[in-house]
């Protein structure tokens, strides 16, 4: 018994409720925790999902920092330890003339994870204090953010491939550093933020006066 | 909604939600808090470093380590204003406690050398900033030294070390003991003075017992080829060594303990550490010495030369030299040191070797035992004679043939050597410097006598040639010889001689032994002749060929003749008196002459120059002019033996010439001088006639008779006469003393040798006879023809025979005489019978003589009786056989 949703309004709004399951829209009153058409758990929307998205937010800034401070390789060529930072690996590309691929770690390193932990706290903010902010360009934003999550484990996916190619004892080899780890929890964080996120609070909130 | 919550269910009063999501940033908060907290507990620290040189150090790059394990990084390069580089650098916390005043930094960069490698890892990591930790306050601005600090293992012996120069010590070069590697070095620099290098070394703690307070050190740099004329060395101490050097010491084992801190001086090689005392030597010139060159005693090396320094302001070198210990002691007063040289000389060849070794300087120690240590000496030229040996002063005026080295013999018995010859501070003389050995030393007194020994004594005369000489080596080097008048047994003490006691060199032990005292001032002797000699100012005056003097000038005598004036040295002034006599021995007589060629030769000197020989003569000898001065004969010969003066008168000169000989039974005892015409135009032959046949010759009876070649059918006669001249032929005769003499063309018929009874034979004609044709008797010869002349009035001939005295009693006043020359040929029916005499006869012709036996013997033929020559020959003469008595 698939309700049909009007445009224009919520389906809060309009007393319908959307199975995560089976993708059928049922009317809220009946069985509310469970979904009439397949008989899965049902909620009107996501549970906790805006504290969720916001501790997972608040770990990953908290985890961005020693991520950036921290050296995430440790180079060992002849015996001496070459630690570096985020930071000073595209530093070091680019000063080999390799600015492309200091621009993609920049990007991917630097860039990506801070643009969405700021896009995700913006959006988060938002619809905690309920900002008139556009939905419809929070909502792009989040999905920019989803979209791009993924690429931020490029950095990560780099130096598994250094440890496990330059792995020639005291002569040459690739060793990572807190801040690899740090870097992939903050990746994990906000790849979990934003799956957390329930973009319907975005117009929850823009209705909710 | 609520309405049908209300309804059918209970409603649940609303909780707050509190997620359990929250704990992850909780967690995160915590994590963070903790990293937090040790960065900021575990703060680095930065400190500034100020480098002059930052070779090799990069920005981030560059670590500083503390025994190897990084404690800071640099951060930041920077020049600073006063030359030289500062250098910010963090040290990690852990590490910050070492940050003290006494801390030193110091570059790190890559070593290789060939004893070690350090710093490899620089090579790859570059170079690092090692740190090492002092006292002192905390800071953190620090100036880096430039080289690592002495790092010295616990325990180790520090040894301090002085050479002259680095060579190849590097820092790590090990120290050797016994070829064991105890230690190494850990510094080198320049020592302050500039002038030698300091040393640090360590010793291990395990060897340091090894160390004495005379330890001596030296350098085994590697390759030690020592190539002389002993041949080739080589050593080499060790491979590492070899590459990189090394030092090793040796204590004596009676050496004390190492007491305190001492500095040691590093020795280029074994054989400089083994020096005793260094002294200092000052040479007029360095001849062919090279630095290091030997110093010997006796042959032993006992040191060397270490360096040689001109000393300008003085114009002579210092040599500073070292001894070795054993030897130390014997550097005192009195001490001698001279530069032994190569010398080749006729007598010796010594140190040869020093053509390819260089000089060396020889050494001879003090006799006194307890002379005062002393440092500098000088070196002489040559050895000199040391104070026991007596030293003599001998003058002359010529050294000719004396060197150095020379010996000093007495009986062949070398005593001793002429140490140096010298000209006197007079001018006048040569000094002659002897040596005479403490040994025989007994054999020199006063009256001791010198003479100069000449090698060779060559006496040539006409019986030969007598050669007398010492020992081949005094031939070449000759010497002196000692004479002592009254020989001086062994055990006789030492005389002592006046330190102003001057010996004179005599010329041979001949005048030394005469000699009294010859050393006069010179005599001038005026000789006079007729003729001036064919000498010169100069040439020299001989006596027995030994030259004693020479001819100082020539001049006319108030007399007219020629006087040449002689300076005869004083020291054989004795040999001249009242009867010397004088004769010019210029050149050499050359007389040639069929007999051969005779030549007369003096000293090569008198051939060339000529000169005057003087001789004892006799007093006979007419030796001086009335106003005394002496004459000059041609000979002495002629001075003692002059030669008699005849005359011979000629019909004709025939073949006579001046220089023509005269002889008497083939001998000469004369010569033809002079051939004039007197005043009855006969020919006055002057002849010479020597001395020793004067007494012979010069009779009233003697006769003279020309000598010429004869040749005829018979034979020849005086061939010689045919390339040698004519003579005169002398028959010494007796009667009264005469010189004046008639003389003869032909030989005498009865010269004295062929007396014999003389028979004329009367014949028509001469036939084949002959002069010389013998005569015979039975085919004996009995005598000869003599002569044949026409009769008186030429109706025959007159044959003069000679027949021999022994067979004078065969000739009979019945004798027959008949030809025997040729053959007789009788051709009859039985045949043909040839008769010949002796086939002389044949050639010669010839005379036979036979007695008839029918008659009784008659009286002997008178002399000069006549008899005829019978030509009918008739047989029955040739078997007459009649017995003649003999008287």
């Amino acid at each position: 018994m698939n309700e049909i949703a009007k445009a224009g309004l919520s389906g809060r709004q309009q007393g319908l409720q959307l199975c995560c399951v089976c993708c059928k829209t049922s009317k809220q009153t009946q069985h509310p925790d469970i979904c009439p058409h397949c008989l899965n758990r049902i909620s009107l929307r996501k549970k906790n999902s805006l504290q969720k998205t916001s501790a997972l937010l608040i770990t990953a800034i908290v985890f961005l920092i020693p991520a950036n401070i921290y050296p995430i390789t440790y180079l060992l060529k002849n015996s001496i330890l070459y630690p570096d930072t985020i930071f000073s690996g595209i530093l070091s590309l680019m000063d080999s003339n390799m600015k492309i691929i200091a621009g993609i770690v920049f990007i991917a390193s630097i860039v990506v994870p801070i643009l969405k932990i700021v896009g995700l706290t913006i959006i988060t903010l938002a619809v905690h204090f309920k900002y008139k902010l556009n939905a419809k360009t929070q909502f792009l934003a989040f999905a920019f953010i989803a979209w791009i999550g993924k690429w931020s484990v490029l950095d990560l996916f780099v130096i598994s491939i250094m440890v496990a190619v330059f792995d020639k004892g005291n002569l040459l080899s690739v060793y990572p550093g807190i801040a690899a780890s740090s870097f992939t929890l903050v990746v994990l964080c906000t790849l979990f933020a934003a799956n957390n996120f329930d973009t319907r609070l975005i117009w929850d909130a823009q209705n909710n006066d | 909604m609520t309405d049908v919550k209300s309804r059918n269910q209970a409603t649940l009063a609303k909780k707050r939600v509190f997620s359990p999501i929250w704990f992850l940033p909780l967690l995160a908060a915590i994590l963070g808090g903790w990293l937090l907290l040790t960065n900021i507990t575990n703060a680095n620290e930065s400190i500034s470093i100020h480098f002059t040189n930052a070779e090799g150090i990069i920005v981030d790059k560059t670590r500083i380590r503390y025994k190897g394990v990084i404690v800071g990084t640099v951060k930041k390069i920077e020049l600073d204003s006063r030359s030289g580089i500062n250098i910010t650098a963090t040290i990690e916390s852990h590490a910050t406690s070492m940050l003290r005043e006494n801390t030193q930094f110091w570059l790190v960069s890559p070593q290789a050398s060939l004893t070690a490698i350090s710093g490899l890892d620089t090579l790859f990591s570059g170079s690092y900033i090692n740190l090492h930790p002092g006292n002192g306050d905390t800071r953190n601005n620090f100036e880096a030294v430039s080289e690592p600090p002495v790092y010295i293992p616990k325990g180790a012996l520090l040894v301090n070390l002085k050479s002259k120069q680095a060579d190849s010590i590097g820092i790590a070069t090990p120290l050797f003991y016994k070829k064991i590697k105890v230690g190494e070095v850990i510094k080198i620099q320049l020592a302050k003075d500039t002038r030698n290098v300091d040393i640090s070394a360590f010793i291990d703690k395990k060897y340091s017992y090894l160390l004495h307070a005379n330890s001596k050190f030296w350098n085994i740099s590697g390759l030690n080829a020592n190539i002389s004329s002993n041949g080739f060395d080589l050593k080499i101490a060790s491979i590492s060594a070899l590459i990189a050097g090394g030092i090793t010491f040796s204590s004596p084992d009676n050496s004390p303990k190492l007491s305190t801190q001492k500095i040691f001086t590093l020795y280029n090689d074994f054989k400089e550490s083994q020096h005793g005392v260094t002294i200092t030597l000052i040479l007029k010139s360095t001849e062919n010495l090279s630095n290091g060159a030997d110093i010997r005693f006796k042959g032993h090396n006992i040191g060397h030369l270490t360096e040689i320094k001109y000393v300008k302001n003085k114009k002579y070198f210092i040599a500073k030299a070292t001894i070795t210990p054993e030897f130390s002691d014997l550097m005192t007063q009195n001490a001698q040191f001279w530069l032994e040289k190569t010398s080749i000389s006729f007598t010796k060849i010594s140190n040869v070797s020093n053509i390819v070794r260089g000089n060396y300087i020889a050494f001879a120690p003090s006799i006194k035992s307890n002379a005062t240590p002393k440092k500098q000496f000088n070196v002489n030229l040559e050895q000199l004679p040391l104070k026991p040996d007596l030293t003599l002063h001998l003058l002359t005026e010529d050294a000719t043939g004396l060197n150095k080295n020379d010996p000093i013999q007495f009986q062949g018995i070398k005593i001793g050597e002429i140490s140096r010859l010298h000209i006197s501070n007079s001018g006048k003389f040569i000094e002659v410097m002897m040596q005479i050995n403490t040994k025989y030393r007994y054999l020199i007194n006063k009256q001791s006598k010198f003479y100069l020994l000449s090698g060779v004594n060559l006496q040539m005369s006409f019986t030969g040639i007598k050669l007398q000489s010492s020992p081949l080596e005094n031939i070449i080097s000759g010497g002196i010889g000692l004479y002592n008048q009254i020989p001086i047994p062994r055990n006789t003490p030492v005389s002592t001689l006046s330190k102003h006691q001057i010996f004179r060199l005599y010329a041979s032990r001949a005048i030394a032994k005469e000699g009294k005292d010859i050393f006069t001032s010179p005599l001038t002797v005026n000789i006079l002749s007729t003729k001036l000699p064919a000498l010169n100012v100069g040439s020299p005056v001989y006596y027995h060929k030994f030259p004693i003097g020479e001819i100082s000038s020539f001049n006319f005598d108030d007399s007219g003749l020629i006087r040449t004036t002689l300076i005869i040295k004083g020291s054989y002034k004795h040999l001249i008196n009242a009867e010397s006599v004088f004769w010019n021995v210029s050149g050499f007589k050359l007389s040639a002459d069929l007999q051969g060629i005779k030549m007369q030769a003096e000293s090569l000197l008198a051939i060339t120059s000529g000169g005057i020989a003087v001789e004892q003569g006799n007093a006979n000898i007419n030796n001086r002019f009335k106003n005394g001065a002496y004459k000059l004969f041609a000979s002495y010969q002629e001075a003692a033996n002059p030669e008699k003066s005849i005359t011979i008168i000629f019909e004709n000169a025939n073949n006579l010439k001046v220089g023509n000989k005269l002889k008497s039974n083939g001998l000469v005892i004369g010569e033809v001088k002079n051939l004039s015409l007197d005043e009855n135009n006969k020919i006055q032959v002057i002849a010479n006639i020597k001395a020793p046949f004067i007494k012979q010759v010069l009779h009233k009876n003697s006769r003279f008779w020309v000598v010429s070649s004869h040749i005829s059918l018979s034979g020849a006669k005086n061939l010689s006469t045919l390339i040698s001249g004519d003579y005169i032929n002398v028959s010494p005769g007796n009667g009264q003393l005469t010189s004046i003499f008639k003389g003869e063309l032909n030989e005498p018929l009865l010269p004295k040798n062929k007396q014999g009874l003389t028979i004329i034979l009367l014949a028509n004609n001469a036939g084949s006879t002959n002069i010389g044709s013998p005569v015979y008797h039975r085919q004996i010869q009995i005598g000869e023809v003599i002569a044949k002349q026409l009769n008186n009035d030429a109706s025959g001939v007159e044959i003069t025979l000679n027949i021999y005295p022994k067979y004078t009693t065969i000739i009979r006043q019945n004798s027959i005489f008949w030809p025997a020359s040729g053959f007789n040929l009788d051709v009859g029916i039985s045949g043909a019978t040839l008769k010949t005499t002796s086939l002389t006869s044949l050639v010669k012709g010839g005379i036979n003589m036979s007695t008839n036996d029918r008659y009784k013997l008659q009286a002997p033929a008178e002399s000069n009786a006549h008899f005829t020559l019978q030509l009918d020959v008739q047989d029955k003469w040739f078997n007459w056989q009649l017995s003649i008595p003999k008287t």
